[in-house]
């Protein structure tokens, strides 16, 4: 009865009832699939574990009693307080960083020992929580989210103007059509798919904002991140139940990527669609128990399931737990979902909408998703918009897209030994880069490896994240495909590389595995910070920087030629296409390390009506860098340019200097 | 006594009239982007999310950014494409579509 007491005197304990109507959890994110299913059958049970965890053991003397405690409290309070302490040192390290001293290395080359030691222990944190008994899964949202702000809001800590070149021409190009409302297919590619633009517009205009860089740019990257965080655990929890498991996938997907393709940019926004819509095809419409039996309600026998001896990759094991049967209104309106997603990338980005194809398809070929005919609906889509609404780009540039299809060898070359060039500072980062994909890949490999002799079927992730090495068929997309490739493949292999360490569901974590998840947590982080921030000295702008490319605006009347001595500085976010905009390296003859007569060339050419020629610490940073200009030339231009008596220098501060022709010669 | 069926339609009606006072009424500020911004990466898209009952409120909450996403990409590339840019009226159509949509539900639950 309740309210008795032993004889001990505490009070006996109640009957534990089942709650008939359990309201719902205020933590929703922390319980997967399986737990809201059985959450009300098993509610009794759980409570039953956690009287008997808390429940004094009478036999213990009272000292042991309140040791057990302590340890308890600590263990519970311990992993917080420990990531808590971790971002608090990461903000005064980073509040430390001087940015003017950073090398070819980038910012790890500048960052206190402060930031290193908050990352050590956000890892000790996050490892300890993962072989806690039960596991909290709330705690390891907060480290995740810990770690996102830290990984991903370094930049917006540490740079006074948001980097990199690229957000400032994106910016530019959300100018041009909240300015004009208008696209010119002509001006470049950017004009022929500009649905993110035209989003960024909208925001910007809706908001009362000048320039969508107002809206907080420097933070978009831990913005796409915590986006990126639902799609992941959609997908993770469709392969496996194990929640911890789920958690350092997420932990290594964030540790890995270090693409940079997360600030204000087309592929952040069409990455969030891509995870989003194979996240729901696989929850919603992957394959099941029940849709394996639905061609043999007409027969008189039915086949038998299949089971881990007799799968294939055509006739699969159903995916973890049955996937409940949803009304048809429901999978109707997920699917309306899906296509309109896949409507919104196809105009936004140019390689997202291939991606997604490729994984949508393999996972039609070997059953994993059931929605058959939507890679044909999603080819017409495509094709419907290269044929009709960037016809215009298309045919102007057919046959440079069409020329290197196939070209391996040459794609491979422009994305791997193109960029081996420059100081040798950078050339480690480019290797560091380098040996962080291939470390991935092959924990991913062994994963893999380890799961499967565990009897797991991972031939849906397995696809996901080899199908994009099939983009690197079609063209070399500027040299940066094969991180384009690594980046979409980056949630499948971070799954598979967490199952190296944890390949079964087990109730608790060994010490060693804790050890070990650790110690591949550190390494990861310190090759992420190189392989992440190794350019911060090219992409970082100072305030002075922008405030020359300001001033240059401000006096460059309307179709005058800007040119730059590399293309990396805060320009063309404003006046777009009312101006012509070139680069040194980009000039004919300017191969034989003389600038000059080229640079002279094209000002005189657009004497009327201007031509500025701007050189920033940017430029220089970037030159020497990545060796774009032949060794020394950009120093001998700047020499001239300062004695010249045909050119002027019409502004200049600690970081610019911008240059005109003299009046005389601007006459021609 | 606080009626938790109430709070959804009640939030989606108190956020499409706070952003359209913010953005038709007032003279903008810094309050503008702040409201305006989260408002059109979630209200309009969860409109259509809720009406597909998911289980899971995360999960309705990150279809609904994606809908969002969705809907503001296309409408304003139509627009750019139809020659109609105006952010203005968008920005309108999607706070009315928020607001009557809110009071649909609230009517509808209400009634039940």
């Amino acid at each position: 009865m309740p309210g008795q007491t032993n004889p001990a005197g505490l009070p006996a304990p109640t009957e534990v009832q089942p709650d008939p109507q359990p309201r719902r959890p205020s933590f929703g994110i922390l319980l997967d699939d399986d737990d809201l299913q059985v959450k009300r059958i098993t509610r009794a049970r759980r409570l039953e574990q956690a009287e008997r965890l808390e429940e004094p053991d009478l036999d213990q003397p009272e000292e042991r009693l309140e040791e057990g405690e302590h340890s308890r409290r600590l263990a519970m309070a311990g992993p917080a307080l420990l990531s808590l302490a971790a971002l608090a040192l990461w903000a005064a390290g980073v509040a430390r960083v001087n940015l003017r001293e950073v090398n070819d290395l980038g910012l790890a080359s500048v960052l206190p020992v402060q930031v290193l030691a908050a990352l050590v222990l956000a890892t000790a944190a996050f490892a300890w929580t993962l072989g806690q008994r039960p596991l909290r899964r709330s705690m390891l949202l907060l480290h995740v989210v810990t770690l996102v702000v830290m990984l991903y809001g370094m930049n917006a800590m540490v740079e006074p103007v948001p980097g990199p070149n690229i957000l400032w021409r994106h910016a530019g190009i959300a100018d041009h059509i909240a300015t004009t409302g208008t696209v010119d297919p002509r001006i470049d590619a950017y004009f022929n798919w500009p649905g993110f633009f035209a989003l960024a517009a909208f925001l910007s205009s809706a908001a009362g904002l000048d320039s969508i860089v107002q809206l907080a740019a420097a933070w978009v990257p831990v913005f796409f991140n915590l986006l990126y965080l639902g799609p992941l655990l959609l997908l993770y929890r469709r392969a496996t139940p194990d929640q911890r498991l789920i958690w350092l996938a997420v932990w290594f997907f964030y540790i890995s990527n270090w693409i940079q393709q997360d600030y204000l940019a087309p592929q952040a926004l069409t990455y969030f669609l891509y995870l989003l819509i194979i996240g729901i095809l696989l929850r919603w419409f992957g394959t099941d128990r029940s849709a394996w039996l639905a061609p043999a309600r007409w027969l008189p026998w039915r086949p038998p399931l299949p089971s881990p001896a007799t799968a294939t990759m055509f006739h699969p094991l159903p995916v973890h737990g049955p996937s409940p049967r949803q009304p048809s209104a429901r999978r109707a309106g997920l699917m309306a979902v899906v296509i309109a997603l896949f409507a919104a990338a196809v105009p936004s980005h140019q390689l997202t909408p291939f991606a997604i194809l490729a994984g949508v398809s393999a996972l039609v070929i070997v059953r994993r998703c059931s929605a058959r005919g939507l890679p044909f609906l999603m080819l017409i889509m495509v094709a419907a918009w290269m044929t009709f609404m960037s016809a215009a780009y298309l045919a102007g540039h057919l046959s440079i897209l069409s020329g290197q299809v196939g070209q391996v060898n040459s794609i491979a070359a422009a994305n791997v030994t193109d960029r081996l060039k420059g100081s040798a500072d950078h050339q480690l980062v480019v290797q560091l880069r380098l040996a962080l994909t291939a470390l991935v890949w092959l924990l991913a490999f062994l994963g893999w490896l380890r799961r499967r002799r565990q009897g797991q079927d991972d031939v849906a992730f397995t696809l996901l994240a080899v199908v994009p090495f099939l983009l690197l068929g079609l063209q070399s997309y500027g040299g940066e495909l094969l991180l384009r490739v690594y980046f979409f493949g980056l949630p499948f292999a971070a799954f598979l590389a967490a199952g190296l360490f944890l390949p079964v569901k087990a109730d608790a974590v060994s010490w060693r595995k804790v050890a070990a998840v650790g110690l591949a947590g550190i390494t990861l982080l310190g090759g992420f910070l190189f392989a992440r921030y190794g350019n911060a000295r090219i992409d970082h702008f100072t305030s002075a920087e922008l405030a020359a490319v300001r001033h240059l605006y401000e006096i460059a009347p309307p179709g005058s030629l800007l040119l730059a001595a590399t293309g990396d500085l805060p320009w063309k976010f404003q006046d777009y296409a009312r101006h012509e905009y070139r680069s040194v390296p980009n000039l004919p003859d300017s191969g034989n390390g003389d600038l000059i007569k080229p640079v002279l060339g094209i000002m005189r050419q657009h004497r009327q009506p201007g031509a500025y020629l701007i050189i920033t610490r940017s430029q220089r940073a970037d030159t020497r860098a990545r060796s774009i200009l032949p060794p020394g030339s950009l120093h001998r231009l700047e020499r001239w340019l300062r004695r010249s008596p045909r050119v002027q220098l019409v502004y200049a501060n600690q970081d610019a200097q911008i240059y005109a022709l003299r009046p005389g010669e601007a006459l021609g | 006594m606080t009626d938790h069926r109430l709070a959804w339609p009640c939030a989606m009606i108190c956020a499409a009239i706070l952003v359209g006072v913010v953005a038709f009424v007032l003279p903008s500020g810094p309050l503008r982007p702040l409201l305006v911004v989260p408002f059109l990466l979630v209200c309009p898209g969860m409109v259509l999310a809720h009406r597909l009952h998911l289980a899971e409120w995360w999960i309705e909450l990150m279809l609904a950014i994606g809908i969002s996403v969705v809907l503001d990409t296309l409408l304003a590339t139509a627009m750019v494409y139809a020659g109609v840019w105006s952010p203005k009226l968008l920005l309108a159509v999607l706070v009315w579509l928020s607001l009557v949509a809110g009071i649909q539900e609230l009517i509808r639950r209400l009634a039940a």
